[in-house]
């Protein structure tokens, strides 16, 4: 069992990436080397959206890993958001809750209304 | 072994394949030569042939001519026959005799002048005689019937006569009539005998018999003189009837001869006869033959040299590959220093000898490094067997009994590799608690165990004056966040209890609940975890609180158990961990609990190698005295 990564930047303020397999101590490597690519395409400020709804396990190794990129990403002023997480994943979010669970989204429609939430509130006058 | 050379195999090579191109190519030429020659004697005997043939002609055209001049002669003179028969036999030497034949005026009284004969002796004297002697009437006897009906001439059957040793031959020619057509038959007679003569006269090719032949394939003359006289085979008569020149006659066919002969035939033009030569086809092809013979032999000797010469040179060529092959052996008994035949040569060998001698070296230097990377690699192990035992000797004794006998503690840690990143401490907190933990560093190996390493030393250090689970979690929590770049984080999972009362605090940071194994069943304890530590500086731990009764245990793990499983199998599960617990009697030491979870999952993962770290800990609050309701709360620090 492997790690397929795939990973789409339509624009420079936001970069989805799919995860598909297991995250753990022996896949975390290819993860972190696919990501290299991924996150000089994302301006300052943008938003890295992680889809999981092919993920079928995370370890520990792997939780250190997504923190890792949520880190590197939040000193560039931006985000990093999970979506749609499998049972099992969730309920490691839940416990280790080594990303905050509010970056943590059931589904990509929940995701889109926090994103329009966001927004507004930047354009917002006085906001 | 004088076979398994290269140099000897190709020179037999070389040998075997020429001889093999030699005796094809040899055999081609052998067939094509024959041909020739076969040809070529074919020319020969019908150079021979004509002729004989010619000469024969001559002869009887000859004796043709007077027959012809006397039948027209005779024609007008039948009563001057006698007188004309002898004086044409006295001016031709070579006619034994001559007849004038008449159709009888009366056949009931011939007359004898009816049919003269002029004769000639072997001795030269002339006598003249009649036909009417013959044994039978002349006029009904079959060579007179045939001479009427030759106009223009024929050759009779050859025939002996009475007294004369030789055959003799006549030619007839019709004597035209003046109110009759035919009047009867001017006959000439010659010997056969010169005939005989002309084919011992003849200058034949060595081994060659010349013969006559009449048009019934009677021989008249023959080398052979017993075929004189008699009947060719039936082959023979068959190839003359067709006309075939030449003809390859053989005793299996039938014929009468020893070997396989040719047979040259040549018509004798004005009349039936065929001269022919015989020639034995082992003698046409002798000379082709032993010629074959001797250039097969000399091309033999020839390629036997050419075979030698190829046998030194290749053994000189080769020679350096012996030395490498033995070379080569060295190597594949590690022997890699030895001297390598010094070669200029820029050929196939000398580049074989030099990526050898480069090969030789490359490998002593592989061997080398491998050495030291063995050596290297013996270092790191012996490196990571002392930084086990610093690890081992950072976590407590597995059993302790607080000093005032309430709480009795065992606990166990089973790194998967060397070092390992779970953890396990207790430690008292003050005269009259007593703090246990037990933590999961993210990964494995060295980094995660570094970071237990600090985990646990921080932790005793931070927790000493602090009182409730939370704070502790707290403070550990800031100070394994300065400077973590690599976000390491460990769940930690951190209980206090008053040894007095037993009242137990508990706080999670991102850690599996752990089990109560209280009045004969055991249950999760629902503990409200916070983040791990060392990501979240902002992050909080809520506090549960519960109350011990005399021989509740608390058992704490981490996922090394949860997770348990080998290959392709699925995870042994809390519920798993909840089942042992359940299974172990109440009252038990809190040795038992761990020898029987680990049991139960080294029974589940049947000798697998471990996956991940394990840590468990059990904790056994003893108190028969007390007796109370369990006090459950919840507290935010």
């Amino acid at each position: 069992m492997t790690l397929i990564v795939r990973s789409e930047s339509p624009s420079p303020d936001r970069s989805t990436v799919w995860l598909e397999g297991r995250l753990d101590a022996a896949t975390y490597a290819a993860f972190d080397e696919a990501l290299r690519d991924v996150t000089p395409l994302l301006d300052n400020g943008g938003t890295l959206v992680i889809d999981l709804s092919a993920l079928e396990y995370i370890s520990s190794a792997g939780l250190r890993s997504l923190a890792q990129l949520r880190k590197q990403v939040h000193d560039r002023d931006g985000r990093t958001l999970l979506v749609n997480p499998q049972p099992q994943v969730k309920k490691v979010f839940d416990i280790v809750k080594a990303v905050p669970v509010a970056e943590v989204f059931a589904s990509v429609g929940e995701l889109d209304q926090y994103l329009d939430h966001m927004q507004r509130q930047m354009t917002a006058p006085g906001g | 072994m004088v076979f398994r050379s290269v140099a000897t195999r190709l020179a037999l090579g070389v040998l075997l394949g020429s001889a093999i191109v030699l005796v094809v190519t040899g055999g081609l030429l052998l067939s094509h030569t024959r041909d020739q020659i076969l040809k070529q004697t074919e020319q020969e005997a019908s150079a021979v042939s004509g002729w004989a043939a010619t000469r024969i002609q001559g002869r009887l055209g000859n004796v043709s001519r007077v027959a012809r001049v006397m039948a027209g002669v005779l024609a007008t003179r039948r009563d001057e026959a006698p007188g004309i028969i002898r004086d044409t036999l006295a001016v031709n030497p070579e006619l034994v005799d001559i007849t004038a034949a008449f159709i009888p005026r009366d056949t009931a009284a011939p007359h004898p002048t009816d049919a003269p004969i002029a004769r000639r002796a072997t001795d030269g004297t002339l006598s003249m005689g009649s036909r009417l002697d013959d044994p039978g009437l002349y006029w009904t006897s079959s060579w007179f019937i045939r001479g009427l009906n030759c106009d223009d001439g024929c050759w009779q059957a050859p025939f002996h006569a009475v007294g004369r040793p030789d055959t003799l031959i006549g030619y007839s020619v019709a004597i035209p009539g003046q109110k009759v057509p035919v009047a009867g038959v001017a006959d000439a007679t010659i010997s056969l005998g010169w005939l005989q003569r002309l084919l011992g006269e003849l200058s034949k090719p060595e081994h060659a018999s010349a013969f006559v032949v009449d048009a019934n394939g009677e021989f008249l003359a023959h080398d052979w003189t017993s075929y004189v006289g008699t009947r060719g085979s039936k082959p023979f008569r068959a190839a003359l009837a067709a006309g075939e020149n030449p003809v390859r006659l053989t005793p299996e066919m039938g014929s009468r001869v020893s070997e396989p002969v040719w047979v040259y035939f040549v018509a004798i033009p004005g009349t039936s006869w065929t001269f022919g030569l015989t020639m034995p086809e082992r003698e046409v092809l002798a000379d082709l033959r032993r010629t074959y013979y001797v250039d097969i032999l000399l091309g033999l000797l020839a390629l036997a040299g050419v075979s030698l010469i190829a046998l030194v040179i290749t053994r000189r060529l080769m020679a350096p590959l012996v030395i490498l092959s033995d070379r080569a052996d060295d190597v594949a008994r590690g022997q890699l220093d030895f001297p390598l035949p010094h070669i200029r040569r820029k050929d196939e060998v000398g580049r074989l000898t030099r990526a050898f001698d480069q090969m030789r070296r490359q490998l002593a230097g592989h061997i080398d490094s491998a050495k030291q990377i063995a050596r290297e690699q013996e270092r790191m192990a012996s490196e990571l067997e002392i930084a086990r035992q610093i690890q081992l000797a950072l976590i407590p004794e597995p059993h302790w009994l607080a000093a005032d006998g309430r709480v009795e503690v065992h606990a166990a840690l089973r790194p998967a590799s060397a070092v390992g990143g779970d953890l396990y401490t207790y430690f008292t907190l003050g005269a009259r608690h007593i703090c246990v933990m037990v933590g999961d560093v993210s990964d494995k190996g060295i980094p995660a165990a570094l970071f237990m390493a600090r985990t646990i030393t921080l932790a005793r250090t931070l927790a000493t004056h602090a009182r409730s689970p939370s704070e502790i979690l707290g403070a550990l929590n800031r100070e394994l966040c300065k400077g973590n770049d690599t976000c390491m984080f460990v769940t930690l999972l951190c209980g206090v209890v008053e040894t007095e009362t037993g009242l137990l605090s508990l706080a999670s940071a991102g850690h599996e609940q752990p089990v109560l194994h209280a009045g004969g069943s055991a249950a999760f304890v629902d503990v409200e975890t916070g983040p791990a530590l060392g990501l979240d500086t902002e992050a909080r731990y809520p506090v549960r609180v519960l109350t011990l009764l005399g021989g509740d245990t608390l058992l704490m793990y981490t996922d090394g158990v949860s997770e348990a499983h080998a290959a392709n199998q699925r995870l042994y599960g809390t519920h798993a961990i909840l089942d042992s617990i359940a299974r172990v009697e109440d009252g038990a030491t809190p040795e038992a609990y761990v020898q029987q979870v680990l049991g139960d999952v080294d029974a589940y993962v049947d000798g697998a190698p471990a996956y991940d770290d394990i840590a468990l800990l059990a904790l056994t609050w003893h108190d028969s005295g007390a007796v109370g309701a369990r006090l459950d709360a919840v507290a935010h620090s």
